[in-house]
């Protein structure tokens, strides 16, 4: 049996996170979503990112720090000050830093619009040079071409 | 010492002449005369004469440098025998010793007897060893008269100095030490007048006024300028002293010839009556040789300037003259009052500038206060504080005569007035005051206003006559200040001030003027700002209105799709069997359109909170079915929309909701909804996993209440209000939170006071439990 062409969907939505295992598994042939929910669970997990890369990231912008929790990671100053707006352009950074996750192409899949994303993207260090965007929609035909064509 | 010269030999009168100044002794024949400079006389009857000339044998010993004898005063070619002196002393014979004193002048000592016994050599001997001491024991007397003189000077000053440093500096004060100082001059020089006379630039310069004298009469001359050919005005206008043996030799064409060689274009313009004064005040009315009308005088110097001058004329007792030692004494006394002037003037300049201040830090003062009740009603009359400031300069600007402020009009590019203050602006007819406030001025010409407008600098001018720059409005002006009124380097027109007198402006007036431009500054952007932020707040209250027009509009449009959808998705779900894939979906999109209602609804609240209040519309009767229904299916809406993977639960306790048959509670269904929705929406969202949402309904405080628990993130005691305030998240929260703008409980709040209700949150006990509570009235 071949090995799953892993796909990491990071999404706080749940309802959405399953719409897109659902959509991308039922989509892609031979995909495995693997999910993330929050900011700091991909950073807490990004040790195996960078030992296991997946084949592609899915990666939502606007992403909660934590779940509630009786502890709650402390937000880094970074987080504070760039808040919940600009969470996936900071995981993003931290993929392209790292040599081994860099070349792992990222879809950016958000609500917000090119425009807006490329004012928030001005902000960054370091961008992935494989970062894509996608605007979130009903019709997941152009995200599941994408996906396609990248894995 | 002459007493001892004449018992000596056996003399009954010595007498010790003095060549008087101007005498030529080089020339030929020798040029001058004798006076008295102090005398003996055995009954004491009478002065001895003045004016002996050379030719006499006193004259010709001082001349040959011997001493001559003269055995018969009547029969003596060289003497008058006629003379009243020897008439009225019955001397018949004498001997003259001369003698040279200390400062070369020459001089003799002469002897004289009622008898014809002639001098024998011993006695001239004994004669000519004691006149020999005359002339330094002469200098010696001089010196102490003079040093007690400046010593008690010194100790009058330095007496009227420490009363000063304790305040008392007024002009009387100064007046009364002068005067002490003029009568202690006249008691050593022994002489009828002392006059001191000062230019007070303070109150008109270029006048010299009398300040002190001793003179009693009716003084015929009390203020000089440097230019009215008075002799005073020849020692202010050179700065020069002067010493005149008499002032009588102005009538005297070669005396006056000597005199004028000396001190050029010298001239006494007073009346020969003046000698019968002195007569008078001599007590010799008689005819004969009277005593000269001995003058000096001189400059009150500090630097090059000349503050004033001090003089003594007619000296009242022998040798009714003033001699060069007089003169540097006199000088030494000038040089002391000049400086306790100066230290007066500098006093009563520091006292009027420290008096200024205080005035216009209070002016100011009162000037903020109008202001800052302007701003309480919210306008700032600027006409009125531009009049009042103008106030402000005129009291504590001496001399500010006319004064007015323009206004830069930016459009026009011209400078107008805006306020006026003084006499000179109401002069003439209606029209002629009309005319001349509404002149205006263009900044790209020469005046001196658009001048310091361009500039920004303030332009000041002492003596204006004859400046082709001043527009000659106001006739008379003489010294000008305009001073920018400017706001941050920008500069918005000018304060005018003119003086019209000769009194300079006080030193300070300019930085008063510059202050004052600098505050009308402020006041006027503070005046443009009001206008601007009053016109900025009508555009952004139109503006508001529009927005919550529009959100209004938008979340009408949504209410009617959503409430179908709604109702749809209900229809179809009652057809759809329970527990089923079909089911679930459904009842996730449910959960969906249930959050848009929310986010539609809150949308609508939101922009009627930013216009006034949450509106009460459609209120009915809240029963008991319709909440348990509405409470479960929206609980469970929210624990979909939250997923599976934190597995909160809830829980809805149905043992409260029998009050409702028992009370009316009357709400608007929608807010209710809205409002239990965003009070779920949080519960759920800061609950820990694996918790339960508890949500109860009951009575309390003979209100009905609707109450949501949950476990999970912490609200301290301290935030139980703050989280009730739009935008407020605490730290967990923001860590926590996703999307969505913290209107939540803001929105429930006024939901709440919309039905004369409460919002009540508690804060998290120890067992992580928050508690929120809806209170509504119940009937």
């Amino acid at each position: 049996m071949r090995n799953p062409i892993e796909i990491l969907s990071v999404e706080d939505d749940p309802l959405q996170a399953e719409w897109i295992r659902q959509t991308i598994e039922s989509g892609v042939s031979g995909s495995k979503v693997i999910h993330m929910s929050t900011e700091s669970e991909f950073i807490a997990r990004f040790p195996g990112i960078v030992s296991t890369p997946p084949k592609l990231i899915l990666m939502d912008v606007m992403l909660r720090w934590a779940d509630p929790s009786p502890n709650i990671p402390g937000r880094p100053a970074d987080v504070k000050e760039g808040g919940m707006r600009r969470a996936g352009l900071r995981c993003c950074t931290r993929l392209a830093a790292e040599p081994k996750t860099r070349g792992i192409p990222v879809i950016l899949y958000t609500v917000l619009q090119n425009s807006e994303l490329k004012e928030l993207e001005k902000e960054l260090d370091m961008v992935p040079p494989n970062l894509l965007y996608v605007q979130k929609d009903s019709n997941p035909g152009e995200l599941l071409k994408k996906i396609r064509r990248l894995v | 010492m002459l007493h001892s010269i004449a018992r000596s030999c056996q003399a009954d009168a010595c007498l010790l002449w003095r060549l008087a100044p101007g005498s030529d002794l080089n020339a030929t024949p020798p040029d001058g005369r004798l006076f008295v400079l102090a005398q003996w006389l055995k009954d004491d009857k009478m002065w001895a004469s003045h004016n002996l000339g050379l030719s006499s044998v006193t004259g010709r010993a001082i001349v040959a440098g011997e001493a001559d004898s003269v055995p018969d005063v009547r029969n003596h070619p060289y003497v008058d025998g006629t003379d009243r002196f020897f008439d009225r002393t019955g001397a018949r014979t004498f001997c003259a010793v001369p003698i040279r004193f200390v400062d070369e002048q020459r001089g003799a000592v002469n002897v004289y007897r009622n008898t014809l016994r002639p001098f024998r050599d011993s006695e001239l001997a004994r004669a000519r060893g004691l006149a020999a001491l005359v002339p330094s024991l002469y200098q010696t007397i001089r010196d102490k008269v003079g040093a007690a003189l400046m010593q008690s000077v010194n100790g009058i000053l330095q007496a009227a100095e420490r009363n000063a440093m304790d305040g008392a500096s007024s002009k009387e004060g100064m007046r009364a030490v002068v005067q002490t100082i003029c009568e202690l001059v006249a008691v050593t020089f022994q002489c009828m007048e002392t006059s001191v006379f000062f230019e007070d630039r303070f109150v008109l310069p270029g006048a010299y006024e009398l300040v002190a004298t001793t003179w009693t009469d009716r003084f015929p001359k009390t203020s000089y300028t440097k230019n009215d050919g008075a002799l005073t005005s020849w020692i202010l206008a050179r700065a020069r002293s002067v010493k005149l043996f008499n002032l009588l030799d102005f009538h005297n064409e070669k005396e006056l010839r000597k005199i004028r060689k000396e001190y050029e274009g010298l001239t006494w313009t007073d009346s020969l009556e003046f000698r019968d004064v002195v007569r008078q005040r001599f007590g010799r009315a008689e005819e004969g040789r009277q005593p000269p009308l001995s003058f000096v005088g001189v400059p009150i110097m500090m630097g090059n300037s000349v503050l004033g001058a001090i003089r003594c004329c007619t000296a009242v007792r022998p040798p009714h003259y003033f001699a060069d030692g007089e003169l540097r004494l006199l000088e030494l006394v000038a040089a002391q009052i000049g400086q306790y002037w100066s230290h007066w003037v500098t006093r009563r300049e520091t006292e009027e500038e420290n008096n200024s201040w205080r005035a216009f830090v209070n002016r100011v003062s009162e000037l903020n206060h109008l202001v800052q009740k302007d701003l309480a009603s919210g306008e700032l009359n600027e006409d009125r504080i531009y009049s009042e400031a103008l106030e402000v300069a005129g009291s504590v600007i001496r001399g500010a005569g006319i004064l007015d402020i323009r206004l830069l009009d930016e459009e026009r590019q011209e400078l107008y007035y805006a306020a006026t203050k003084g006499p000179a602006w109401d002069a003439g007819t209606l029209q002629d005051r009309a005319e001349r406030r509404a002149t205006r001025y263009n900044v790209k010409d020469e005046s001196i206003g658009a001048q310091v407008v361009r500039t920004g600098t303030t332009y000041v001018a002492a003596d204006l006559t004859g400046d082709p720059k001043f527009h000659h409005r106001f006739s008379g002006t003489r010294r000008f200040i305009g001073a920018p009124l400017q706001c941050q380097d920008k500069v918005i027109g000018v304060l005018d001030i003119r003086g019209l007198g000769s009194a300079d402006f006080p030193k300070h007036a300019v930085s008063i003027a510059e202050l004052l431009g600098q505050q009308l500054g402020l006041y006027h952007y503070l005046a443009r700002s009001i206008r601007d932020l009053r016109s900025a707040k009508d555009e952004l209250n139109r503006e508001i209105r529009r927005q919550t027009e529009t959100y209004q509009d938008l979340g009408h449009q949504l209410k009617s799709p959503i409430f179908l959808a709604q109702a749809r998705i209900q229809s179809v779900l009652r057809a759809v069997p329970a527990e089923t894939a079909i089911a679930a979906d459904l009842n996730a999109i449910r959960g969906l359109i249930s959050k848009a209602k929310r986010v539609g609804m809150g949308i609508r609240l939101f922009a009627q909170l930013a216009g006034s209040k949450v509106e009460v519309s459609q209120v009915i009767s809240l029963r008991h079915d319709d909440l348990i229904k509405t409470l479960i299916e929206y609980a469970s809406d929210h624990r979909l929309l939250l997923g599976p993977e934190r597995a909160v639960t809830f829980h809805v306790d149905r043992r409260g909701f029998d009050v409702l048959e028992r009370h009316d509670v009357r709400v608007d269904y929608d807010l209710l909804e809205q409002a239990v929705n965003n009070v779920l929406d949080n519960a759920f969202k800061y609950s820990f996993p694996k918790t339960t949402v508890r949500i109860s309904v009951g009575m309390a405080e003979n209100r009905f209440h609707i109450t949501v628990v949950n476990e999970g993130l912490k609200l301290r005691a301290s935030e139980t209000d703050a989280c009730k305030k739009r935008g407020w998240r605490s730290e967990d929260a923001e860590a926590v939170t996703g999307e969505g703008s913290g209107l939540g409980l803001w929105i429930v709040e006024h939901i709440m006071k919309a039905h004369s209700g409460e919002l009540r949150v508690l804060p998290t006990t120890s067992s992580n439990l928050t508690e929120v509570k809806l209170l509504f009235p119940a009937g």
